[in-house]
């Protein structure tokens, strides 16, 4: 999209500014990482025969902690995508309400998110499962995806308590 | 099949009560599941699907393609483009206007997403249209259906994920989609001389500009142009896989913002941020729906889909007629990503067991979605138009648009009644 992302609302009072920076710094890294691994990768191996050992595992375990990184992220920006065709007839009462319940029902979801990737982090644990050719461990990345949830679980119990700061903006990306 | 009907019925009624859509795919889909097989194997599902999602080699193609168009856009390549569309076109009767059509189709090269094409274009060719008197209907219009040619002109987003959910090849998605969008961009052109042959005040000419002039303006352009033939060249050659085209793209459109000197340390965070909180919003929508449609195949829908068609005794045309129908219908309710990622799990399987090819129905789609973007009450394109020209009212906007979707609805019947159009470039890539 080419908007700007608008700033934190509620969530980033609570969030904090730093933890929000944090993250969208480290979403920003992994993401030009991604771009710089493929691309010389693919220059590696069509120009001199030598592509990046391992750089299709890496690029997975990247996209996995990207994905998760931004969920807290967007979950403070109300950034989901959502359908607002009946919210315009709605009166403002009815609307906050709407709001605060659909952040509970957010939160909710996160919170099953956290615990089944907290779960299945130990399945990976028990297991050892790491990646074929560079041995990245998966359980990690797991329990990173399952404190992100966490977080995200967070935001949308503040947003929840302080109401709506800002008018959604529903992202969209088609 | 009573679990899937009321299955459909939550799932429209949270979505309608503004319940964001991921988190209404996932619980409905997670309910569902948890209803017909217990608890247990539901939450393990979630869990799974949520990681092996994120950890999905293949998708990181989206990330990939989403930064480009970005990175293009932070270039200021959109004034470029149109500046030179304009120096060719703009001298005719509503050449301002076809010039921005052209402009939309060069962008949508770059970019895979029709919000961002409008969105962006609309800031660039909205000022010089008001300059030279044209209608704020036809104006908008036709920033609002020549930003639907984003998503159709490769790189494409919805392809991608149509690609990924269907195990249909991207690439040879991505070059299906080249001539169904130059019969867009014509049709569009046909459109506006026809409103304009019929209302000539509607689009007054523009200024008329010297072949020296022209040659200039295409200078600007040249960039892109190398760009999207390496990145969409290198995919129809099998040189690259659409993964291996899309870094390329990224780092080439990085290179190219950088060598204009459009890029500091801050807004490279800003265009690295904003591409990966997009990139997250579209996987926690596939999360859902990809929870959606396992309880859809678990409840046995597609084979009862089937088995219903072929008791009906339907003819395959009558099928597709009959799928293209709720896609305008559904389009006019959900957004388009949504309803693609939606629908096709359900739909694909009854289009391959009729027998249609799967880049077909895939072209198809997007087409059809293209249509949903400026159909009223949730054109999408429409409301990003309207929040980025706050002085245009959605209803003239929607008027502006009507001619250009019947040109839609024409093309949609070529697509629909002609495969050859959506086939012939990947049958070659093949043979090639």
């Amino acid at each position: 999209m080419s908007t700007n992302p608008p700033s934190a609302g509620a969530a980033g009072i609570w969030l904090g500014n730093w933890l929000d920076r944090m993250l969208g710094l480290l979403a920003a890294v992994l993401l030009f990482l991604m771009m710089a691994l493929t691309f010389f990768d693919v220059l590696g191996r069509d120009a001199f025969s030598r592509p990046i050992p391992g750089a299709f595992e890496a690029t997975e375990a990247m996209m996995g902690m990207l994905i998760f990184a931004g969920l807290p992220l967007i979950s403070a920006r109300d950034g989901h995508v959502a359908v607002n065709l009946i919210e315009p007839l709605l009166g403002p009462r009815v609307r906050r309400v709407q709001y605060r319940v659909m952040q509970v029902i957010g939160m909710a979801c996160c919170a099953t998110l956290t615990w089944v990737l907290w779960h299945k982090a130990g399945e990976l644990a028990v297991y050892g499962d790491a990646s074929a050719y560079l041995h990245i461990p998966q359980a990690p990345l797991a329990y990173v995806m399952s404190v992100l949830c966490a977080l995200t679980t967070i935001v949308f119990a503040a947003n929840a308590l302080v109401g709506r700061q800002r008018s959604g903006s529903g992202g969209d990306f088609s | 099949m009573t679990v899937v009907f009321v299955g459909f019925t939550v799932l429209l009624v949270v979505i309608l009560a503004g319940m964001p859509i991921a988190f209404a795919m996932g619980l409905v889909g997670f309910g569902g599941v948890a209803y017909m097989l217990g608890w247990q194997p539901a939450l393990s599902m979630v869990a799974q699907i949520a990681f092996d999602t994120g950890m999905n080699y293949g998708l990181s193609v989206v990330p990939l393609f989403i930064l480009m168009g970005n990175f293009v856009t932070r270039a200021g390549l959109s004034e470029q483009l149109y500046t030179a569309s304009n120096a060719w076109l703009g001298h005719r009767r509503g050449g301002l206007a076809m010039a921005t059509i052209v402009a939309c189709a060069g962008f949508s090269a770059i970019c895979g997403s029709s919000l961002a094409t409008a969105a962006t274009m609309a800031k660039v060719s909205m000022p010089s249209m008001r300059k030279f008197g044209y209608d704020p209907s036809l104006a908008a219009g036709s920033v609002a259906a020549g930003g639907t040619l984003g998503i159709l002109i490769p790189p494409s987003v919805i392809l991608v994920i149509y690609g990924i959910m269907t195990g249909t090849d991207i690439g040879e998605l991505f070059i299906a989609g080249i001539v169904p969008g130059i019969i867009g961009v014509l049709g569009y052109l046909a459109a506006i001389a026809v409103v304009t042959w019929r209302k000539p005040e509607l689009g007054p000419p523009g200024d008329k500009t010297s072949l020296q002039e022209k040659m200039r303006a295409m200078r600007g352009v040249w960039g892109v142009l190398g760009l999207f033939i390496l990145v969409i060249g290198g995919i129809y050659l099998g040189i690259f896989t659409p993964t291996e085209a899309a870094g390329i793209g990224a780092a080439g459109s990085f290179f190219f913002a950088l060598s204009r000197r459009a890029l500091t340390l801050r807004t490279l965070l800003d265009v690295l941020g904003e591409s990966a909180q997009t990139t997250t919003m579209i996987f926690f929508v596939l999360i859902g729906a990809l929870l959606f449609s396992n309880f859809m195949n678990l409840a046995g829908l597609p084979t009862a889909l089937l088995s219903w068609v072929q008791a009906l005794g339907a003819s395959p045309m009558m099928v597709v007629l009959a799928i293209i129908g709720l896609y305008l219908l559904l389009g006019c309710l959900l957004e388009s990503m949504s309803m693609v990622l939606l629908t096709v799990p359900i739909f694909f399987p009854l289009m391959q067991a009729l027998g249609f090819d799967p880049i077909w129905f895939g072209i198809l789609v997007v087409v059809v979605t293209e249509i949903s973007l400026i159909t009223p009450p949730v054109g999408l394109n429409v409301f990003v138009l309207s929040a980025v020209l706050p002085d245009v009212k959605t209803g003239t906007i929607f008027r502006g648009v009507t001619a250009f979707w019947l040109a839609d609805i024409v093309r949609l019947g070529l697509i629909v009644f002609v495969p050859w159009f959506s086939l012939v470039l990947p049958q070659l890539m093949r043979a090639g």
